[in-house]
């Protein structure tokens, strides 16, 4: 078992008034799994994916990972989890803008001490795995949409990391490039990474081999589709 | 934080610096200006320092001076006034008893005019002494001959000239055995002294030298007839023993009692050494203040920038803590940015620091040395003040929530 939420609850506070990001939410997912989350906004998929990233803590409750509670750790704890469990795809790309594609991709690694060759050579397989072994030197405004998500992809992957989070990760692509990022998720699942997939639309969360549908911070359907 | 991570840091800082030229360089302006100050003040100094050290080393520390005043005064004017004046028969007393003293030489001097056929000229310091002041100034007779002894106490009417007066004479050297006109009196000249160019900025050419008794003969007002004596050891070594000498005598001359003060005073070089080194740090102080002052200013606009720089890069620190990086890596490479800002106006401001005082010293007679206390001062000054003003962006950079960064837009 790679994750297990346990009465999961975040709430927040917004002007005296609590909101409730997760109420009671109880969640396992094995290790190797493709899981697609949906739910309107405000459902809560952006505070599942907070808590599930080691970006933020729960109010209550608890969040077992790979065995371990990880409920309560400290700040420095958490960006240690974030660099060595976790894989961040998101809809905006978030590379950085000065860097060129190899730099980036080379940056979890920076954040873990590897030597320079070391990150050099992984950034360079990672690159080469989503087909940009052409473009490494070129920097985010050089690379078309498509490219850009590629560049995060392998950012997110070159870190060999426990779990792929991907929000939206096609919602700034049109479709014929959503579905060559959603290809290469694909084959990143069936190389046995454990992806998290946070979407709106059905035809991709249908790649995912269960859906889980949000609504008001609990689950409302979680449903096994292959 | 890692050895791979700071060197990133520095790139990160470089590259984001080039980003902003214009604003960069106007930020480091005051840093420039600040460590260009401090550098330049430091090397002036030290170029004086280096002078006077030379000028001093050639006067020789072992001269002492015994006058009615003394040089540097911690009473009342009144009170010196009125201690007896410092004769010639002092100086002649104190030349048979001192046994520490190789030359004994009074000195008076006063302005006036110096005549030679059509040619008048002003001003000229007009010296009275004995034999013994060209061994004690070490000068040097280029035509003729000093002044005699016989000539002293004969109150004899004769001059050596300065190489000054001797060229505005003509450089005629059949001058010597011809007579001029010191303030209408007449004065043969006996010899000329070779060119002694200037100590401390004072002209040493443009002079006249007469016998002592002969300048007091005519000493134009009564109470600045009291001599100067200028006492030189026999060895450097034995300066303390010679000052114990002198006062011991002087007191016995004086015929002072054991509780009475001393009526007279031994000047030596050594106090306005003292006295120059601690106005130059009094200086020395105000230009640092000035400079630490402007570094003040920088820092304020190193402070600045680097707000504005967290803010604009919200995101991009977002991005790097979902990566994985902690609190203190996030506030390493915004201090290091800081720092790199900081010293990039530090260079400059060296290299300005040394230019301008190199130009005016090029230009100028002023003295220049370069210090390398300057620059150590002129760098840690700059890496005081970027940590100092850099920490504050930097911990407001590395406590940014991850998740409101990532979504800063």
């Amino acid at each position: 078992m790679l994750i297990q939420l346990e009465r999961a609850t975040r709430i927040y506070l917004l002007g005296g008034e609590k909101i409730y990001g997760l109420r009671d939410v109880n969640l396992s997912i094995e290790k190797g799994e493709y899981v697609s989350v949906m739910g309107p906004s405000g459902s809560g998929k952006s505070t599942m994916l907070n808590i599930l990233g080691f970006l933020d803590r729960l109010t209550s409750g608890r969040y077992i990972f790979d065995g371990e509670d990880v409920s309560s750790l400290s700040e420095e704890k958490l960006a240690r989890y974030r660099n060595r469990t976790i894989g961040f795809i998101f809809q905006t790309f978030n590379l950085l803008p000065r860097m060129t594609a190899i730099s980036n991709v080379e940056l979890p690694l920076i954040y873990r001490g590897e030597r320079r060759d070391v990150r050099l050579k992984s950034a360079r397989e990672a690159l080469a795995s989503v087909g940009l072994s052409e473009r490494m030197y070129h920097r985010p405004n050089e690379l078309s949409g498509g490219e850009r998500q590629r560049v995060a992809i392998a950012r997110a992957v070159v870190g060999s990391p426990s779990l792929i989070l991907a929000d939206e990760p096609t919602g700034n692509l049109d479709q014929a490039t959503g579905e060559e990022i959603i290809q290469i998720l694909d084959s990143l699942h069936t190389a046995g990474n454990t992806i998290i997939l946070v979407t709106h639309e059905e035809f991709i969360a249908e790649h995912a081999d269960r859906i889980i549908r949000l609504r008001d911070g609990r689950i409302e359907s979680d449903e096994r589709v292959r | 934080m890692t050895y791979a991570g700071v060197r990133e840091s520095f790139r990160t800082a470089i590259s984001s610096l080039r980003v902003r030229k214009t604003r960069a360089f106007l930020t480091i302006l005051g840093i420039v200006i600040g460590v260009a100050t401090v550098i330049a003040i430091v090397s002036f100094i030290a170029g004086l320092d280096r002078t006077v050290e030379k000028e001093f080393a050639s006067i020789g520390s072992s001269v002492l001076y015994v006058g009615k005043y003394p040089w540097i005064w911690t009473g009342k004017w009144y009170d010196y006034r009125r201690r007896p004046d410092i004769t010639v028969d002092i100086a002649d007393r104190l030349r048979e008893r001192l046994t520490y003293a190789e030359y004994v030489v009074p000195e008076i001097s006063d302005n006036g005019n110096v005549n030679y056929r059509s040619t008048t000229v002003e001003d000229v310091d007009i010296v009275g002494t004995s034999q013994d002041y060209i061994y004690i100034e070490s000068a040097e007779v280029k035509i003729g001959r000093f002044l005699s002894e016989m000539e002293n106490v004969r109150k004899r009417h004769s001059v050596v000239l300065g190489w000054g007066l001797f060229e505005a004479f003509g450089s005629d050297q059949k001058i010597v055995g011809r007579r001029v006109y010191i303030d209408g009196r007449p004065f043969k000249v006996v010899g000329v002294l070779a060119r002694r160019g200037k100590s401390f900025g004072q002209e040493r050419d443009n002079m006249a030298y007469v016998p002592i008794n002969t300048f007091l003969k005519y000493a134009r007002y009564k109470h600045k007839s009291s001599v100067n004596i200028r006492v030189k050891g026999r060895d450097i070594a034995e300066v303390g023993l010679l000052r114990e000498e002198l006062i011991s005598t002087m007191r016995i001359i004086r015929g002072l009692k054991g509780y009475e003060e001393n009526d007279f005073s031994i000047n030596e070089m050594s106090q306005l050494l003292d006295m120059y080194a601690s106005q130059t740090k009094n200086i020395y102080l105000a230009m640092v203040l000035i400079g630490a002052l402007s570094l003040l200013v920088g820092g304020v606009g190193v402070m600045n920038i680097m707000l504005v720089s967290v803010t604009e890069r919200t995101r991009e620190i977002g991005v790097r803590k979902a990566l994985g990086a902690r609190r203190h890596d996030i506030l390493i490479q915004f201090l290091i940015e800081a720092l790199v800002l900081c010293w990039i106006g530090g260079v400059i401001g060296i290299i300005l620091g040394f230019l301008i005082p190199f130009l005016v010293s090029a230009v100028t007679e002023f003295p220049f040395a370069i210090s390398i206390k300057a620059v150590a001062v002129g760098f840690l000054f700059t890496t005081g003040v970027a940590i100092f003003f850099g920490i504050y962006p930097a911990a407001k950079a590395a406590k940014k929530d991850p998740i409101y960064a990532l979504r800063y837009e």
